[in-house]
């Protein structure tokens, strides 16, 4: 044993003792970490269902985004039309313009 | 006469060792058929032993003795090659196959299961330290000791990061193969294991399972989660715990039904196919039949040993403070021998009391066994430098 133990590189068992330690730690940290997200994520999921079900019926926070979404969209829709027959409307009138104009000629 | 001397150039060329490999990969083949132990890759390892060690096989690489060149290709070193010492891409994609299949849902509802798969790692780091007392160098150490995370892609990605283009490269498939055989022997170290640190008192304790929805959205962050808290700690294991958890997002976010299908199914069967197989590209009995190889087995025996014994030490620990005492044997199923581990708690939970369901417990503990182990083997190559 004395023998083996001599030929050992004691770096090596130095740097090992460094991995043991370190690595432990490093392991059980990011299962620490990992744990409490976890912990937050099923508290966040059970709050929100919670928060569903106290207000069931009720439109959701997506709902209501959607809601204003569409309804956003509909009036840009609405807008671009209505400046498209503006736009019409003054094509017209120039011509019918342009047509008594030469008409009085 | 002499014309046909070709004829008999391989038999002349039988040496002890070629023998030798040939019984271990007719053992192997036995295990995996007459036991069913881990089958998908123990027989295809124990083929590839007896390929291997067949005089001139032409599924290796041909080298020129005087120039050093390659004089034909061998389709087992060209997979080895692509497969193996290139970016370890055969065991990336067996993890995105294995996470598909894996369901965190035991785990997300009784996060303190967590705590089990960390237990079951003390065995690789307290295996490095006995490995270079051993006279094995650090790397090579490190290498032995990953044989405890109880998971064969991991190992080998451990490995041939580590030991790839060194002296030491031909340590891999001894490595490797003792990776693999534990996780076979899982069902016989286990019970072994449980009965000799714990008491039939201890065995016969009670849990109750009282399974907390976990919602979808949990399901769906917790991967990705997982992904950026251990990439940020130690990048060097995005790779591993990134490609686990891509396959479970596939698996979970519901919209990629057929890719989970395919991973889960198709993918993984492909690559364990060509990962067998491959790993017994190293299986030479010049390089596999030495005293090192004995050492290799025996020092990941006691890893093995001591993961699960780390995981019932921290169940019994628990139990000091508890109100709600913890089955010991549970602690023993934080390994990522999935889901071996967890069957044989049930099994042994139900010989000592025939109502005593620990199985979802020990699921819990067995997937959290499963990300720690990749964890720790992206700890241990950031710790080496890589």
């Amino acid at each position: 044993m004395m023998n083996l133990l001599s030929t050992v590189y004691k770096a090596d068992v130095l740097d090992a003792l460094n991995i043991l330690w370190k690595g432990l730690v490093a392991v059980f940290l990011v299962i620490l970490i990992v744990f409490i997200v976890v912990l937050l994520l099923n508290l966040i999921s059970a709050k929100s269902a919670k928060y569903k079900q106290a207000h069931a019926g009720e439109p959701t926070v997506s709902d209501k985004i959607k809601a204003k979404w569409e309804a956003s969209s509909q009036a840009r829709e609405d807008k671009k039309a209505a400046k498209l027959l503006e736009k019409e409307a003054k094509k017209q009138e120039k011509l019918e313009k342009k047509q008594q104009d030469e008409q009085d000629k | 006469m002499n014309e046909l001397g070709f004829l008999i150039e391989g038999i002349g060329a039988i040496e002890w060792y070629h023998v030798v490999m040939w019984i271990i990969g007719f053992v192997l083949i036995f295990l995996a058929i007459r036991f069913k132990m881990e089958p998908t890759l123990l027989l295809p390892m124990g083929f590839g032993a007896i390929l291997v060690n067949i005089p001139f096989t032409g599924v290796l690489n041909s080298v020129d003795a005087a120039t050093g060149e390659v004089t034909s290709f061998g389709i087992l070193d060209v997979l080895k090659q692509v497969g193996l010492d290139t970016g370890e891409i055969f065991p990336l994609i067996l993890f995105i196959g294995i996470g598909a299949m894996m369901d965190f849902g035991p785990l997300l509802s009784n996060p303190k299961l967590f705590f089990f798969g960390a237990a079951g790692q003390i065995g690789i780091f307290f295996t490095i330290v006995l490995a270079v007392l051993c006279g094995f160098g650090l790397n090579e150490a490190i290498t032995i000791g990953v044989i405890g995370t109880a998971d064969g892609p991991t190992s080998i990605t451990v490995a041939n990061s580590l030991l790839a283009g060194t002296s030491s490269a031909g340590l891999i498939s001894a490595i490797t193969v003792c990776a693999y055989s534990y996780m076979a022997l899982v069902p016989v170290i286990q019970p072994a294991v449980i009965k000799l640190t714990t008491t039939k008192k201890e065995r016969m304790i009670r849990m109750e399972y009282n399974p907390k929805s976990v919602s979808k959205g949990t399901r769906i962050v917790f991967p990705i989660v997982v992904t950026l808290i251990s990439g940020l700690i130690a990048p060097a294991s995005v790779a591993l715990v990134g490609c686990l958890m891509f396959g479970n997002l596939i698996r979970e976010c519901g919209v990629l039904g057929s890719l989970a299908d395919t991973a889960s199914n198709v993918l993984s069967n492909l690559v364990t196919i060509f990962l067998g197989i491959t790993v017994a590209a190293g299986m030479l009995g010049e390089q596999f039949l030495t005293l090192n190889t004995l050492i290799i087995m025996a020092l990941g025996l006691f890893a093995f040993v001591f993961d699960m014994t780390g995981g019932i030490m921290l169940a019994k620990f628990v139990n000091i403070f508890a109100k709600k005492k913890i089955n010991p044997m549970v602690g023993s199923a934080g390994i990522s021998a999935f889901p071996m581990a967890s069957r044989i708690v049930q099994k042994l939970g139900l010989q000592e009391d025939p109502s005593n369901h620990l199985l979802m417990h020990a699921a819990g503990a067995n997937v959290a066994g499963q990300i720690s182990s990749v964890i720790a083997g992206g700890i241990l190559m950031a710790l080496a430098g890589i």
